[in-house]
């Protein structure tokens, strides 16, 4: 997927993948009674005409998109452009399970510590003041209570 | 030298540690007069629900003993159904509470959705609030009665959305009216109970229906007029009440407010709840509070507080056929 | 009326309550600059310190807050394209740009200069229509209100730069916004059985995977600190004088700000966001020398800004004239009220004339205060710019993950954060415009409701909604905003 932001069909496909929500969309509203299915159905066909139009542009004219067309090697390329993203779900894997008390800590360590490439040291005492302070204004001064993950949540 | 400090350091530790172990213990079976019990509150933070919850949290907490905690906890969404389930799933042990709505939490069951507690099956502590309905026209409305309403070539009634009390109360007034014939319009979906009273003066409609309290500003204000009013004794001065009009079966209408715990609470530590509920229900300094807060305070007790429940099945399983969506189309 | 605000005044001057005021300044700006977090969230967090306050010192704490959350939120909408709070969004769009040349003092300056005058404007318009709040609180039934959705709608899509994009974000907003259940045809729309969506997606959560997660992740591809020019201190000092003067030097972009904001804020559910994208689209539309709207121009920064700040004022007018709160923060001061004995009713303007001008007077004093206070700290936050992206990038991810949670409490609300977020990374990368799906979205509801509502009431015969004043003057500004581009591109025509 990461070379497709580089390719001249890039637009193509994200119109068509559209086209497609459009009508799972569309094909759902028809289910619901007509009160609730009403606004959705219309909004769905304008949904489909509009893709179907871009579709039809992308077709006649498949030039570079907004999408920039800058590239290094293109292992490297596909680490930047997925990175964040993995990174993210990462976070999002940790806290789920663990909570934010283990999730804030362990990432910003890992980030800086790998990705940032900072020494051991600095990104440990990053992770541990970060989360003091976060912990300190969340749970101290406003007493939320935050996410213990299902690992711990009773 | 060192083991020997290290030694004496251990010991306070262990000590500190089995201070803090018996603390966070289980309370002992048979007494609340310690615990922390959570008050959840099914909606966000800020409504009239939630105020009259935190107001009385501490009351309750002051009857139960000295050490005794009551921490109000917001619960939202699904329409308070979420807040209703966790309470309903807690442990037994007197530690988790709910303020629960009726009518509210009673519908979605008797309009035929699936949910995830019975309020039947509860462990009843009390009833705080019962709120009487008002019946109400703008203003500068020519309908000065019932019969007038019945007059009106084509009606149009004002209401918050499908599930909410406020509409089914209508749908039930407009069947004992006798409206049926007449197509009334159900003009539902407003966001809340402030929007459609305004919608009612603006003029979107003729008839709404709602809390007496939420009314009473605009009432002073000579921006509504009441018709009539639910129970058994008129709380609006020179307004009769639905059964003095010959609609005695509206009378039940209305919203109350009660404490419940999960199903299977030890009757030791109910009867404690219950007790500790109807002294802080009863204390002149809540009461003030209350009136200062334009809580419609009639506490009943536990047994009671339950047959209201029962009574509301009953009462709306009466009039089911009527509850349909109006506007589902 | 002059006597109450003396009275007020008095008051409010007195030592114990000038530090109230204070504190609420300083949690307003807190609260405001976290997203996630807010002025609603404030209040409701403070209302247990008010039970042992006087009436009028809790309302001067809460005046504070409310005065002061949307300038904590523009600063990181400019710094780090982050709204603080939903309505800050529209600040972004020019506000993080020009942080990106080096431009984040005047930035900053206008933001805060902008919405300390919008603010104030929007409180004297609000003292000279109480006397007619009321009447214009009841011209806005269900079909004012469907039209109002579609002018919003109509005139912030027109304004992107790829109108067919545009279109698509915004039926994808609406289609966010169709989640959950729907309470006139009683159905449960979209959530796949999920019950933590049955009351739909969030509008927080929303913005801040499209903004700040998206953003980062961007950020994490290009690499390098949010400012690629190197600046050097130079820049930065002159660089709030310099935002304060281009607000004096657009007078018309700040009234004009101020204007739709105050009347946008008092038609209430319509809020913040709808108010501060209007005023951005209006200027963006209608000002001369517009090509660099969305890369740095500071009129762009200007005018949701004064928006924002504006719209507390016009808010006032449906919560004072009816009890209806005109925003989220309202509803909450609500309940603070009548905690406090205080009835909100049609009657309270009447009885209670002092009080309601000492909020007045409070909301006043801590719009100018907090925007003295991010002007002096203009030049120390400018630099949160300049800090290594590698350590902001996982910072503002993880803070806003747990402002998500802070929201409701909820782990799904940081889900949706994180599903938006890559959501808003692939239209970024795409070139699909975010701004139009968040006012689809926020619209939709409001849209939908009143539409169906109108329909209800006409039995179906949809014409007889142009017989309402009020939808028909509505109806023809939103003609008039499709007009402009078509007008603008005829010109273009005839100029070549």
């Amino acid at each position: 997927m990461f070379t497709l932001f580089r390719s001249r069909y890039a637009d193509l496909v994200i119109a068509v993948l559209l086209f497609i929500i459009a009508g799972v969309a569309t094909w759902t509203a028809y289910s619901y009674s007509r009160a609730s299915g009403l606004f959705p159905i219309f909004t769905g066909w304008l949904f489909l005409a509009l893709t179907g139009l871009e579709i039809a542009v992308q077709v006649r004219k498949p030039g570079h998109s907004g999408a920039d067309i800058e590239s290094g090697s293109t292992r490297r390329g596909m680490l930047v452009e997925l990175g964040g993203p993995i990174w993210l779900g990462f976070l999002l894997l940790v806290v789920y399970i663990a909570g934010f008390l283990v999730a804030i800590p362990l990432f910003l360590f890992l980030f800086l510590y790998l990705a940032a490439e900072r020494t051991v040291i600095r990104s440990a005492v990053f992770a541990i003041l970060a989360t003091v302070l976060i912990y300190g204004v969340f749970a101290g001064l406003l007493e939320y209570r935050l996410f213990a993950g299902v690992l711990f949540d009773t | 030298m060192c083991s020997r400090f290290l030694a004496v350091r251990c010991r306070h530790l262990l000590v500190a540690l089995l201070v803090a172990l018996s603390a966070c213990g289980p309370p002992d079976s048979g007494s609340l007069d310690q615990a922390t019990i959570t008050l959840v509150i099914p909606y966000h933070p800020g409504g009239g629900f939630d105020r009259a919850a935190r107001a009385f949290a501490p009351f309750l907490a002051s009857e139960l003993g000295p050490d005794a905690n009551v921490l109000p906890e917001n619960v939202p969404g699904a329409g308070g159904r979420r807040g209703a389930t966790k309470v309903f799933k807690a442990r037994p042990d007197g530690t988790t509470l709910g303020v629960f709505n009726l009518p509210g939490f009673v519908l979605p069951e008797i309009l035929g959705e699936k949910v995830d507690y019975d309020l039947r099956n509860m462990s009843w502590i009390g009833q705080l609030e019962s709120q009487p309905y008002a019946l109400l026209v703008p203003g500068t409305s020519e309908l000065r009665s019932i019969a007038d309403i019945r007059q009106l070539e084509q009606i149009t009634f004002l209401s918050t959305g499908y599930g909410a009390s406020v509409l089914a109360a209508t749908q039930i007034a407009a069947e004992s009216f006798r409206l049926a014939d007449e197509d009334p319009i159900f003009l539902s979906g407003y966001a809340g109970t402030a929007d459609y009273l305004v919608g009612l003066i603006r003029g979107d409609g003729h008839v709404g229906i709602a809390p007496v309290s939420t009314a009473a500003p605009y009432i002073d204000s000579g921006d509504l007029r009441p018709l009539a009013v639910s129970g058994a004794i008129s709380t609006l001065e020179g307004v009769p009440t639905f059964a003095e009009l010959g609609y005695p079966e509206l009378a039940d209408l209305g919203v109350r407010r009660s404490i419940a715990g999960p199903p299977g609470i030890d009757s030791q530590l109910l009867g404690q709840l219950r007790d500790a509920f109807m002294r802080a229900a009863t204390n002149p300094e809540f009461q003030a509070m209350a009136a200062n807060m334009r809580l419609e305070l009639s506490p009943l007790d536990g047994d009671e507080a339950a047959a209201a429940v029962a009574a509301s099945f009953t009462f709306y399983e009466a009039f089911r056929t009527n509850l349909r969506n109006p506007n589902a189309l | 009326m002059l006597d109450s605000l003396f009275t007020a005044a008095a008051y409010l001057g007195e030592g114990a309550n000038i530090a109230y005021l204070l504190l609420g300044v300083a949690v307003g700006i807190l609260f405001g600059s976290i997203p996630g977090l807010g002025g609603a969230t404030a209040i409701a967090l403070l209302l247990p310190l008010t039970f042992g306050m006087q009436p009028e010192q809790a309302i001067i704490l809460m005046g504070g807050i409310m005065g002061a959350v949307s300038i904590g939120g523009s600063v990181s909408a400019i710094l780090l394209n982050t709204p603080g709070t939903a309505p800050n969004a529209a600040t972004c769009i020019d506000g993080y740009p020009l942080t990106r040349q080096g431009k984040a003092g005047v930035a900053i300056g206008a933001a805060a200069t902008a919405s300390s005058i919008g603010g104030i404007i929007s409180l004297g318009i609000l003292v000279a229509m109480l006397p007619v709040a009321k009447s214009i609180v009841l011209l806005f039934g269900p079909p004012a209100f469907f039209m109002l959705a579609v002018l919003g709608l109509t005139s912030l899509t027109v304004a992107s730069s790829n109108l067919l994009r545009g279109l698509i974000s915004a039926c994808v907003g609406l289609f966010i916004g169709f989640i959950g259940y729907d309470d006139i045809g009683g159905t449960e729309r979209y959530t796949g059985g999920i019950e933590f969506l049955w009351d739909g997606v969030s509008i927080v959560p929303l913005l801040i995977g499209l903004f700040a997660i998206a953003e980062m992740m961007n950020l994490y591809r290009t690499g390098g600190p949010i400012t690629d020019r190197a600046t050097g201190e130079s820049v930065e000092v002159v660089g709030t004088p310099e935002g304060i003067r281009s607000v004096f030097a657009n007078p018309r972009t700040l009234f004009s700000g101020a204007a739709i904001g105050t009347t946008i804020g008092m038609i209430p559910g319509v809020g913040g966001v709808v108010a501060s994208f209007l005023s951005y689209s209006f200027v963006a539309q209608t000002s001369r020398d517009n090509q660099h709207f969305g890369s740095g121009d500071v009129r762009g920064v200007i005018a949701p800004e004064a928006a924002n700040n504006a719209k507390d004022g016009g808010a006032l007018i449906p919560t004072l004239a009816f009890g209806i709160p005109g925003s989220a923060e309202m509803a909450i001061f609500l309940g603070v009220l009548i905690l406090h004995g205080i009835d909100p009713g049609p009657m309270l303007l009447i009885e209670r004339e002092a009080t309601i001008l000492m909020l007045v007077l409070a909301l006043l004093g801590a719009t100018i205060i907090s925007g003295l206070l991010i002007l002096i700290g203009a030049r120390y936050l400018a630099r949160i710019a300049h800090i290594d992206s590698m350590v902001l990038i996982p910072s503002v991810i993880t803070v806003s993950l747990v402002g998500a949670y802070s929201l409701h409490n909820t782990i799904g609300d940081v889900f949706v954060a994180v599903f938006f977020g890559l959501v808003g990374y692939f239209m970024i990368r795409a070139d699909y415009p975010r701004i139009t799906l968040i006012i689809a979205f926020v619209l939709s509801g409001l849209m939908e409701r009143n539409f169906i509502q109108s329909m209800i009431m006409f039995e179906g015969n949809w014409l007889r909604m142009f017989g309402d004043v009020t939808t028909l003057v509505l109806f023809v500004l939103t003609l008039l905003a499709l007009s402009i581009p078509l007008v603008r591109y005829l010109r273009k025509m005839r100029a070549a």
